[in-house]
């Protein structure tokens, strides 16, 4: 199904096989590292050509491509309730906060320093009453946590903070247990928690073609306990890959591959998201950009390609490589967010995000909430009807008259126009008369205005308690 | 609640409908129930229209919400005008309003003429494409407050400053509070012009009017 009713193909279908044959071909002569021996066993079961020695698997075509088809299109992303469950893959898209900033804009002076956890609770209770916002990835990463158990920190962070769905990026496959047990802690039944998953995890693959040990057992510990993966494949083209999009785009889509099979033959139809990434590198200083409109331009080839093999695609969007909330940020998130939605993305990551990921803004996160506001009012399209088109009030109003007063007006002004909330659209003069300020000042102002206001959405003690236990008992197990 | 403000409060709600023939309905209710007209108007509509106002300044409400609240308003005053005793206040003042010479934009105008209304001025509303000597005559014959020019075009702007010239040749100019708007007018060519207000948006333009003419109403 493609899911963008406007079709924005920057690859035709010949284009997307011919990227996907050229994968398959290199999956079989060349093959992948797996650098893991339960991994690589597995896909030798499975008929795979494994040299262990090596840690090279060979696969040929039909086993990939019979493997990555038993991964379903649709799938549902739990949330704390019903309400905010993620319907992935079924037409429009969703949108999300990324994994891992490690610094953060400070709220009263503006200042960039190191993020703390109460940096990641103000930003989930924020994220919590942003309507446009659907999920998170892990957020913030923050500093003032043990570093070996910061993932486990932050996501207890989230998931007591925000009611919304939470994809965490397990540091190692010792964080494993606490996801399995924060799993099983916050869904009703073991139906519930296959149906409605509340926590899921980002697996990459290691570009050029290997999986490495920590990523191969992340994946096969995830598959056996059915938490949903979204696989990220970072191809870094000019470094990891080669610098062309399609050569990219093609190794890339291989790992991808990879990976999937290895998850559908440990579970059959776990939920998986096609999250590959192109990330290019900075040709001047050799860092990686995610705002060159190259990443828009691959990220639009990824949603083809993922649709092609039957996957629910998550896209790079929202992200600015600036370092401050200026016009760079403000253009670079916007083109590089809706030439993927355009193309049928199923999610959109990025939001609050500057400086490449590296640091989360809350008033970035406000702005973001308005710019998915926009191209969501977009992907709705037109609606043509003999409502809408209203021959009659128009027959009926004349020459020379006006539409304001009308009923017709009335019902149609709320359905048929987004109403922003800090986008600044008056005279001059009222302008200057509500202070003169830009939307940083406005976003700001809005978020300070919800974090005063707005409590952490309360869970049950028993289930916080819960919660803290398995912090503390990871904590626990690492310092024994 | 007694019988009366339940009525009161009827012909008040009926207002938030947005519907013309409701306000009829409710506000002869009102009168059959032995409420005085007077009392009709400033209890129930007025008090209706600023229930409008209020979630239009909360921003819960739109221009759309506020023009049609004024125009079933109306409807209500209407239907009390003829029961109005002779000498009561029927408006806080009187606007002649038109699209100058040249220009026959007509829905800025027609947008600050509902809110004027809406505010409580009786508004003489001249259409478009006025010339300087049918706004200088309806002042001379109708004494207004204020004088509204409205303006779309640059080409059409010198057109403001030839009605006000005319005016003061005429001796008119000091017997009418002048006010101007429109996209392209700004703040200093009103004064440069030698216009009393102007009106940056419509809204503006009803609160600044309001003012000259010293009143608090809504």
């Amino acid at each position: 199904m493609n899911t963008s009713k406007f079709g924005f193909q920057v690859l035709t279908d010949e284009e997307v096989h011919e990227i996907h044959v050229a994968s398959l071909d290199l999956l079989h002569r060349c093959g992948m590292a797996v650098h893991e021996a339960k991994g690589l066993k597995l896909l030798r079961d499975a008929g795979a050509e494994v040299d262990f020695d090596k840690r090279i698997a060979k696969l040929p075509p039909r086993l990939v491509e019979d493997g990555i088809k038993k991964a379903p299109r649709e799938f549902i992303l739990g949330g704390r309730t019903t309400d905010h469950d993620v319907h992935v893959g079924h037409g429009k898209a969703a949108f999300r906060v990324p994994a891992g900033p490690t610094y953060f804009i400070d709220k009263e002076s503006g200042t960039w320093r190191e993020a703390t956890k109460k940096d990641l609770e103000d930003s989930a209770r924020l994220l919590n009453a942003l309507n446009e916002i659907d999920y998170t990835g892990c957020m913030i990463l923050p500093s003032d946590a043990p570093p070996e158990t910061r993932d486990i920190h932050a996501t207890e962070v989230l998931l007591e903070n925000t009611e919304k769905h939470v994809t965490t990026v397990p540091f190692t496959s010792r964080s494993l247990n606490s996801l399995v047990r924060f799993s099983k802690l916050l869904s009703k039944d073991e139906s519930d928690r296959r149906n409605r998953p509340r926590l899921s995890v980002f697996v990459a693959p290691t570009s050029p073609l290997q999986l490495s040990e920590e990523a191969t057992k992340l994946l096969i510990g995830c598959a056996e306990n059915g938490i949903p993966i979204n696989m990220v494949s970072m191809a870094v083209p000019g470094g990891t890959t080669p610098a062309t999009l399609a050569g990219s785009l093609m190794l890339s889509h291989a790992e991808m591959m990879t990976g999937i099979l290895m998850a559908q033959i440990v579970q059959p139809g776990l939920p998986i998201v096609y999250g590959s990434r192109v990330t290019p590198l900075n040709p001047r200083s050799g860092v990686t950009t995610l705002g060159a409109i190259e990443v828009g331009l691959a990220s639009a080839a990824l949603a083809r390609i993922g649709h092609h093999v039957g996957l629910p695609v998550d896209s790079h969007g929202l992200n600015t490589d600036s370092k401050v909330l200026d016009q760079q940020s403000g253009f670079e998130r916007s083109l590089n967010a809706v030439i993927p939605l355009l193309a049928g993305a199923d999610i959109i990551s990025g939001c609050g995000e500057i400086e490449s990921h590296l640091t989360l803004s809350l008033e970035q996160l406000v702005i973001d909430n308005e710019i998915i506001g926009m191209m969501r009012r977009v992907m709705r399209g037109i609606e043509v009807s003999a409502e809408t088109l209203a021959s009659d009030v128009i027959a009926r109003i004349g020459p020379g008259g006006y539409f304001l007063p009308e009923k017709h007006t009335r019902e149609h002004f709320r359905k048929e126009y987004f109403i922003p909330s800090i986008i600044e659209r008056d005279s001059r003069t009222m302008w200057a008369k509500m202070g003169s300020t830009d939307i940083v000042k406005r976003a700001r102002d809005k978020a300070k205005g919800i974090l005063e206001k707005q409590e952490a959405p309360p869970y049950d003690k028993d289930t916080i308690c819960g919660l803290r236990q398995v912090v503390d008992d990871a904590q626990e197990a690492n310092c024994t | 609640m007694t019988d009366s403000e339940r009525a009161l409060q009827k012909v008040a709600d009926s207002v938030l409908s947005f519907e013309p023939d409701n306000v009829v309905a409710s506000t002869r209710e009102a009168l059959e129930a032995g409420i005085e007209p007077m009392r009709v108007i400033e209890e129930g509509l007025a008090k209706g229209l600023r229930m409008v106002g209020e979630q239009y300044e909360k921003g819960d409400f739109f221009l759309t919400e506020l023009i049609a609240g004024a125009n079933a308003m109306k409807a209500g005053f209407d239907t009390l005008r003829p029961l109005i005793p002779k000498g009561a206040k029927k408006s806080i003042g009187r606007v002649v309003i038109g699209t100058v010479k040249g220009d026959i934009h007509d829905l800025g105008k027609q947008i600050v003429t509902s809110l004027l209304e809406a505010s409580g001025f009786d508004v003489i509303d001249l259409g478009v494409d006025v010339s300087s000597s049918v706004f200088v005559g309806k002042v001379k014959e109708l004494s207004p407050e204020i004088l509204g020019m409205s303006v779309l075009l640059t080409t059409s702007m010198p057109e403001m400053k030839t009605v006000i010239q005319e005016l003061k040749q005429d001796g008119l100019r000091d017997k009418v509070k002048i006010m101007v708007g429109g996209a392209v007018v700004t703040d200093n060519y009103a004064k440069e012009i030698g216009a009393d207000a102007y009106g940056a948006d419509a809204v503006d333009g009803a609160h600044k009017a309001t003012r000259l003419v010293g009143s608090n109403s809504v």
